[in-house]
């Protein structure tokens, strides 16, 4: 009896690490990976709100005409940003790691931009416009300030975990 | 023929993803859960949030013209739901300016 017991008492440590490596293993393959769910992150963020200011180009671009400083190039802005996002989304999702990494890159720099101008409309504005398309628009201005830096520090780390990736 | 594989599988997995993005944005631009309706026939009334109601007046002669001067109905988000939700909107969204109400409304009219 007790040696039955104990026949399963080690079957049930046995199978218990069994399970434990095989989450560990899956943990460590998607962390490995991980950066990837930041570049298509950035592929469907940016085609997402691409798409949206495109759809709504009229109010985007008259919306840019009352941004202090730049509504003076509401028209080029207005086409140049959603064209910029959908190009940028193209080049993510391509096979090519180099053209992939730059465009990682470019991502990261025009996130880290767009909350630069939140920022300082949150700072100096006395009227606050938005026209980033869709639900990020509906966002607080202050969700959409973390929102955004958090994904300039995703951005980051995947550029840094892109760096050495071969595969 | 790896590399094939592999290339196919991610053209195809980042196709997949950006028509998702579009789809999801395509979906987002038609919840517009709230219809505001223009009740005045004076073009300076246009940025006068009293002057719009959520209960429609149903009034005649409204077209997707962008012509006739005066807005009809007006889509907005869930949340501006009383005049001063609509005065924050009109402030934010369009900077109090009448003729981008009127570009955002879905249908015009003459006075």
């Amino acid at each position: 009896m007790e040696k039955h017991l104990t026949t399963v008492k080690s079957s049930i440590k046995a199978g218990t690490e069994q399970v434990w490596q095989w989450i560990t293993g899956k943990a460590r393959w998607l962390f490995q990976r991980s950066h990837w769910i930041v570049v298509y992150g950035y592929a469907f963020l940016y085609m997402f709100t691409g798409h949206n200011k495109l759809v709504n180009m009229e109010t985007f671009v008259k919306g840019n005409k009352h941004i202090p400083v730049l509504g003076q190039y509401a028209e080029f802005i207005g086409w140049g940003i959603p064209l910029l996002e959908i190009l940028l989304a193209i080049v993510l999702v391509s096979p090519w790691r180099k053209t992939q990494r730059w465009a990682l890159w470019t991502s990261t720099l025009l996130m880290g931009v767009f909350t630069l101008y939140i920022a300082l409309m949150l700072l100096f504005a006395e009227k606050r416009l938005c026209h980033c398309g869709g639900v990020i628009e509906e966002m607080g201005w202050h969700t959409h300030l973390i929102f955004n830096a958090v994904w300039v520090g995703l951005g980051m780390w995947a550029i840094q975990r892109l760096k050495n990736y071969t595969i | 023929m790896t590399l094939i594989k592999k290339t196919t599988k991610t053209l195809v997995l980042g196709v997949a993803l950006l028509g998702l993005a579009v789809g999801a944005s395509s979906w987002t631009n038609k919840i517009q859960d709230n219809t505001w309706y223009f009740n005045s026939n004076n073009p300076s009334d246009i940025t006068d949030a009293t002057k719009w109601t959520m209960a429609d007046p149903s009034l005649s002669g409204c077209t997707t013209s962008q012509l006739p001067p005066l807005p009809c109905q007006l889509p907005t988000p869930e949340e501006v739901d009383s005049e001063e939700a609509l005065i924050e909107h009109f402030d934010t969204v369009y900077d109090n300016d009448a003729d981008d109400i009127k570009a955002a409304a879905q249908t015009r009219r003459n006075p």
